[in-house]
């Protein structure tokens, strides 16, 4: 039995993880149409912002999670300034390059000035626990995200339906001109979007670096490619889409490294990734995506 | 109030504007009239900072906004309900309203709009809290009309809010219009349907393939089956 409960919290952690993601991604994605393939490069940031202030002027590891998601939104918000903005109007295939090359300038970078050997990341010691809940001995961590990513998803939803910055974000999603037509800035919708992003960006970022405890300059890559995967699944452009295609991505996982015999267990992604691609064909659209959502813009 | 000269507007090769002028005063309600393509979207969307303008010169209350951005141009107060309504389908019809006023400081006065234009569209009250899509056609454009007004313009310009609604739905449109113009909003409206909106407009201009052939003053207009067959073909039967 605590088997099953263990297995399941992991589900659901590695599920939360994987929706952060995938959110920060759709909510860039369904107002300009970009996929933000650095948005893997907000964890690595966030991860080196912990070395870095650890290193130097802080002594309390707790006061290293907010340091992580403080740099993960300005991290996003500056890529938007600097890289994105510019080429706002071009091609979608533009923005696509230039999300490609803010990544690779910032991996380089890090190569060059840091090193690409992993850094350590303190974390305090009790998030790296256990604890006993219901009778049941959990990790810290994974209670910690899946309640970090239900109250994030909760915040996000407050923020899109009572806030006139997230109904013009979701009106945006469908009809920019129109918002601008309401008198509303267009570059402020924008920069909110993406300042939400590195928030969700930041906060599995904590997560991630708890259970790596080191930082490397390639980090990114494989939690941006997950959450990619996670917004086809869930239908790209849809924010449900993208939370509901995190968490199945991950209890997928975890289930089958549950359940696959061990000397099949190394094929695990490739399995997850045969079951996403089936899923697609079923329903192309992903699982939550519509016609509508997906080609509706102007 | 609002006066241009010599706009054009090109997308590519296609010209869809060539050289118009054309002005409003305040208080006015004026036609902005011509068949299909004539450039009449293109030329109000270039106005309100939609599609740039290529050459020529926009002014608004004596201010030059050729190449002010849409946002700086509605909060100087003249806004566009755009053609085909564009309200925000997935939104409740409370949400589309917040929006348009979403810029807006005086929260008492916008309050005070609010209710004065729930009144004005008792049916946006009835479905207040509905998803938009759920309206229908007229309900729509009273609602995209509605929107555009939380902005508290001082210039609205409409085009063509009577497309594909019954004719009853139309008439009350154009009734709310002159209700709006009593209340010392000024109006620039395109549309198809020539003679019904000559008869609440003040002066009227007929574009042809992206130029004026025609502007004078509306009741001289409607009055003359001649004029009226030569640039519009809704004469005499
Ligand atoms: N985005 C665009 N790209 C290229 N050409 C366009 C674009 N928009 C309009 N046009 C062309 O410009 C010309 C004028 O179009 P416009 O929509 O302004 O006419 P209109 O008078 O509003 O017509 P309608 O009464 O059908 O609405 C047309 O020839 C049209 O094909
Ligand atoms: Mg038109």
């Amino acid at each position: 039995m605590e088997y099953v409960i263990q297995q399941a919290i992991n589900a659901l952690s590695v599920g939360g993880e994987y929706a952060l993601l995938a959110l920060g991604l759709a909510i860039v994605f369904s107002i300009m149409n970009l996929v933000n393939f650095a948005h893997g490069e907000l964890i690595t940031l966030g991860g080196y912002a912990m070395f870095f202030a650890a290193a130097t002027f802080v002594g309390n590891p707790v006061l290293l999670l907010p340091i992580c998601v403080l740099t993960a939104v300005v991290a996003a918000m500056l890529f938007e300034r600097i890289a994105f903005r510019p080429v706002r109007n071009a091609p979608a295939t533009t923005g696509l390059l230039t999300a490609f090359g803010v990544s690779i300038v910032i991996q380089n970078a890090l190569v060059i000035f840091v090193a690409t050997r992993p850094k350590p990341v303190p974390v305090p010691s009790w998030m790296q626990g256990t604890m006993s809940f219901g009778g049941f001995n959990l990790p810290v961590v994974q209670i910690l995200e899946t309640g970090a990513t239900v109250c994030a998803v909760a915040g996000l939803v407050l923020l899109l339906t009572r806030t006139n910055l997230g109904l013009a974000m979701r009106a945006a999603a469908k009809d920019f001109t129109v918002v601008r037509l309401m008198g509303i800035q267009a570059n402020r919708v924008i920069l909110g979007a993406f300042a939400v992003s590195g928030f969700l960006a930041g906060l599995a970022a904590v997560f991630i670096l708890a259970r790596r405890g080191a930082v490397d300059p390639l980090m990114g890559f494989t939690p941006v490619l997950k959450a990619f995967v996670a917004c086809v699944l869930g239908g790209f452009g849809s924010l449900l889409g993208a939370a509901a295609g995190g968490l199945v991505l991950g209890i997928l996982e975890v289930v089958l490294q549950a359940t696959l015999p061990s000397d099949v267990a190394g094929f695990r992604d490739a399995i997850v990734f045969l079951l996403v691609g089936a899923a697609l064909i079923w329903r192309p659209t992903g699982l939550l995506g519509t016609r509508a959502e997906l080609g509706d813009k102007e | 109030m609002l006066s241009l000269s010599d706009v054009s507007v090109n997308y590519g090769v296609i010209q869809a504007v060539r050289g118009v002028s054309l002005n409003v005063e305040e208080g006015e309600i004026v036609a902005l009239l011509g068949p299909n393509g004539a450039g009449k979207t293109s030329l109000v969307s270039s106005v309100v900072g939609i599609v740039p303008v290529s050459g020529g010169r926009v002014t608004f209350k004596g201010e030059d906004i050729t190449r002010v951005p849409v946002e700086g141009i509605v909060a100087r107060g003249l806004t566009l309900t755009p053609e085909g309504r564009r309200v925000f389908a997935g939104l409740s019809v409370a949400e589309n309203l917040r929006l348009g006023a979403a810029t807006r400081k005086d929260p008492v006065a916008t309050e005070r709009d609010l209710n004065t234009y729930l009144d004005m569209f008792p049916i946006l009250k009835e479905r207040y809290h509905q998803t938009a899509s759920t309206l229908s056609g007229g309900e729509q454009q009273m609602l995209a009309i509605a929107r555009a007004l939380m902005s508290a313009p001082t210039m609205l310009m409409l085009d063509e809010p009577s497309l594909g609604l019954a004719p009853r739905i139309v008439d009350r449109i154009f009734e709310l219009m002159l209700e709006m113009k009593k209340s010392g909003l000024t109006m620039l409206v395109v549309e198809q349907n020539a003679s019904e909106a000559l008869a609440f407009s003040d002066r009227a201009y007929v574009l042809a393939s992206g130029s004026v052939v025609y502007e004078g003053a509306a009741k001289d207009l409607a009055a003359s089956d001649q004029l009226m067959e030569a640039y519009l073909g809704t004469g005499v039967a």
